[in-house]
């Protein structure tokens, strides 16, 4: 199956491109919509026979994260188009997702049908799935605050509805997170090191959000916080494996297939 | 300086301070020893903490400072302080309570340290005076920043003082033998109101894989990027070796094990390993190679098939897919409950929740030992509601509507 992801990849990647392109040139909604929509739908058909092929969520390893990662990047885009019409904001989804593609067609994971016992939980799919959309969301949010700054157009508000979404979501895999913890470990919190970065993530967020409710909050402060905090993200989901402080200390490394 | 109303500086310097007497704190007093607060200690710690809260909250027309608690600036601060603690935190090593010696400052054990816990501390005391504010009067539409709000500052207060009262015991079982002592981790021996007893211990695998390795150094091949073939995919491709799984037996043993050729037969009884009788043909040479490979398990040892000088064909050992136990439990109440206890299905009786937490590796599938885990967390119920209230939060701030003017 992992074969074939170079031809879903692309026809889903071209779709999304005549969608941004549309957008930016602000075509026809149905264009803009139906382009995107149909590479979402592509990509997501995809996921759905590597699921079925596996016989277990896709969701154990770096790559099949990214998966997830990419499939939600557009959506999160188009999502936020339909509320706030930037028209850049489909080509920034579709951008990172590309690089996502890319990191994945260069260096695939290896992959097995195996999972082990602790992830074997009702709470492991939606709470993995959660989180992706949640950093899809947080990804669009800071290329767009960069590019607000950068452009000196636009304000901050676009930003604010993805972190206030991306954050609800961000929440509630945590939330899962704790609950699916104390079935499995007997304890609902540890500070292992990815939860610990877990919760860095999560404060910084909370940072910018009540940055925000400030009335002299300076965007360039605002974006900054967007910027670090999106960086943090990172450390949380892969640079963890790379933290000598975390060296074979953490019990989540199944991440790293 | 200090003039009112305060702005981020006289703020900083607050979150700073907080942070500067828990550092004095840890030098004077030494590390947070947590057993200290255990019941009933905590429960006097939370209501002397809500009585604080209050008198403070009903003094802030009075007292600048409480007022400047549930501001918003003091709220970024606060948090923000706890943020660069916990970034500390997630870059070194943390050693947990084994480290806190009394003496050291608790780089390695910070959620013993003063200037760690001290800082959350404020910050719960700021974030439920900015609760109560918001709480009385009451109004509908602040109901998801209430919840949000009161469930983080439930979670935070009832997890950490709840902590000093949770029970985590190993217990390892036997077949037949009912067990009611378990030890905790410093390695005391604990009489427990329950006893449970093993009947049987069960682990399913997955199917066995096969890779190719190199003959000096051991390593999966090709190097850096190991490829291995499932034995339920009967054909493959490794290398330039093509496999076909010609008869695979979950349950074998060897026999003939003196002459040059070793045979594999089925057997069902302890001790009984994986076996693979394989046909390996080399894409370019056409040479056809035929043996027997195995993992091997505690009773009989590994077998290999070389391919040639550089290069074997290996079974790698079967990795676990379940592993459960089936327990009696009896209560000293005289009640007896039968029930499987696996990873990720804890069994719940009298407050103790029974994890399935180890077995003999050695043994692997054929182990007769069960280690469980028992936790017992009697403010678990308490940290439930925080969390509940927190969910019903995020999905307030899912519904919410960003209505706020221009900047
Ligand atoms: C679960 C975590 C939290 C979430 C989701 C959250 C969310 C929010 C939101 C959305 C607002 C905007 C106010 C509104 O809705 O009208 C707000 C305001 C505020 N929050 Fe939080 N917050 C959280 C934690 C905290 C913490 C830890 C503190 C304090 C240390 C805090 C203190 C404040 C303050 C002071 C305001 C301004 C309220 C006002 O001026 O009336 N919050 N928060």
């Amino acid at each position: 199956m992992w074969n074939y992801f170079i031809i879903f990849a692309v026809v889903a990647v071209v779709l999304w491109i005549i969608g941004s392109v549309a957008s930016y040139r602000q075509s026809k909604p149905w264009l803009i919509y139906g382009a995107t929509s149909l590479g979402i739908a592509v990509f997501l058909f995809y996921i759905i026979l590597l699921w079925m092929q596996l016989s277990r969520p896709p969701l154990r390893t770096m790559g099949e994260t990214r998966l997830w990662y990419s499939l939600f990047l557009p959506l999160a885009g188009m999502a936020t188009y339909m509320r706030r019409k930037y028209r850049w904001v489909i080509g920034f989804g579709t951008l990172l997702a590309i690089v996502f593609i890319c990191i994945n067609i260069l260096k695939p994971d290896i992959q097995s049908k195996s999972l082990m016992p602790a992830l074997q939980s009702p709470w492991f799919a939606p709470h993995v799935i959660v989180y992706m959309f949640a950093y899809a969301l947080f990804g669009v949010a800071a290329l767009s605050a960069i590019y607000i700054q950068w452009k000196k157009q636009g304000d901050m508000h676009g930003c604010d509805d993805l972190v206030y979404l991306g954050f609800s979501f961000l929440t509630i895999g945590m939330l899962f997170g704790a609950f699916w913890a104390k079935e499995a470990w007997g304890n609902y919190w540890a500070w292992d090191p990815k939860e610990t970065w877990a919760a860095i993530t999560w404060f910084t967020y909370l940072i910018y959000i009540h940055y925000r409710q400030v009335g002299s909050s300076s965007p360039r402060t605002a974006t900054i916080l967007l910027v670090v905090a999106f960086v943090f993200l990172q450390v949380c989901w892969w640079g963890i494996n790379y933290l000598p402080a975390a060296q074979n200390m953490s019990m989540h490394t199944y991440n790293l297939g | 300086m200090w003039n009112k109303p305060f702005g981020y500086s006289e703020y900083i310097l607050i979150g700073g301070g907080v942070t500067f007497i828990g550092a004095m704190l840890q030098i004077t007093v030494g590390a947070i020893d947590w057993s200290l607060i255990a019941f009933p200690a905590n429960v006097i710690l939370l209501c002397l903490f809500v009585a604080i809260m209050v008198t403070m909250h009903l003094m802030r027309g009075k007292v600048y400072l409480f007022r400047c608690m549930s501001e918003s600036r003091m709220a970024v601060v606060a948090i923000a302080t706890v943020t660069l603690l916990t970034f500390i935190m997630g870059m070194l090593r943390q050693d947990g309570a084994a480290s806190a010696d009394k003496f050291s400052f608790g780089f390695h054990s910070m959620l013993h340290a003063w200037w760690y816990v001290l800082p959350f501390i404020w910050l719960t005391l700021c974030l439920g005076l900015t609760a109560l504010r918001r709480t009385i009067p009451f109004h509908f539409r602040d109901l998801p920043f209430m919840l949000n709000h009161w469930g983080l500052f439930v979670v935070l207060l009832c997890a950490t003082l709840g902590s000093a009262d949770i029970q985590q015991l190993n217990m390892p079982t036997f077949p037949g033998k009912p067990e009611w002592r378990a030890v905790d981790t410093k390695g005391k021996i604990h009489e427990l109101p329950i006893a449970i007893e093993l009947q049987k211990f069960t682990m399913e695998q997955y199917p066995a894989r096969l890779m190719i390795i190199d003959n000096n150094t051991g390593t999966a091949q090709p190097e850096g990027r190991p490829q291995t073939l499932g034995i339920d995919e009967k054909l493959g491709q490794i290398l330039d070796w093509r496999i076909k799984v010609d008869k695979y037996l979950e349950y074998a043993a060897p026999v003939g094990i003196n002459g040059n050729k070793i045979k594999y037969v089925g057997w069902g009884t302890d001790g009984a390993t994986d076996a693979a009788l394989i046909t390996a043909t080399n894409v370019k040479t056409s040479q056809k190679l035929q043996g027997w490979i195995s993992c091997g398990s505690y009773l009989f040892p590994f077998n290999v098939m070389k391919l040639n000088k550089a290069i074997s064909l290996v079974m790698a050992e079967c990795e676990p897919k379940k592993f459960s136990s089936d327990v009696k439990i009896y209560t000293d109440e005289e009640k007896v409950y039968a029930g499987r206890i696996e990873v990720n299905k804890p069994f719940s009786v009298m407050g103790w929740k029974i994890y399935q937490l180890d077995y003999d590796k050695e043994k692997g599938r054929w182990s007769e030992m069960s280690t469980f885990q028992l936790v017992k967390d009697p403010w678990l119920p308490a940290v439930y509601a925080g969390i509940f209230m927190m969910l019903a939060g995020a999905i307030g701030l899912f519904l919410r509507k960003n209505d706020k003017k221009q900047d």
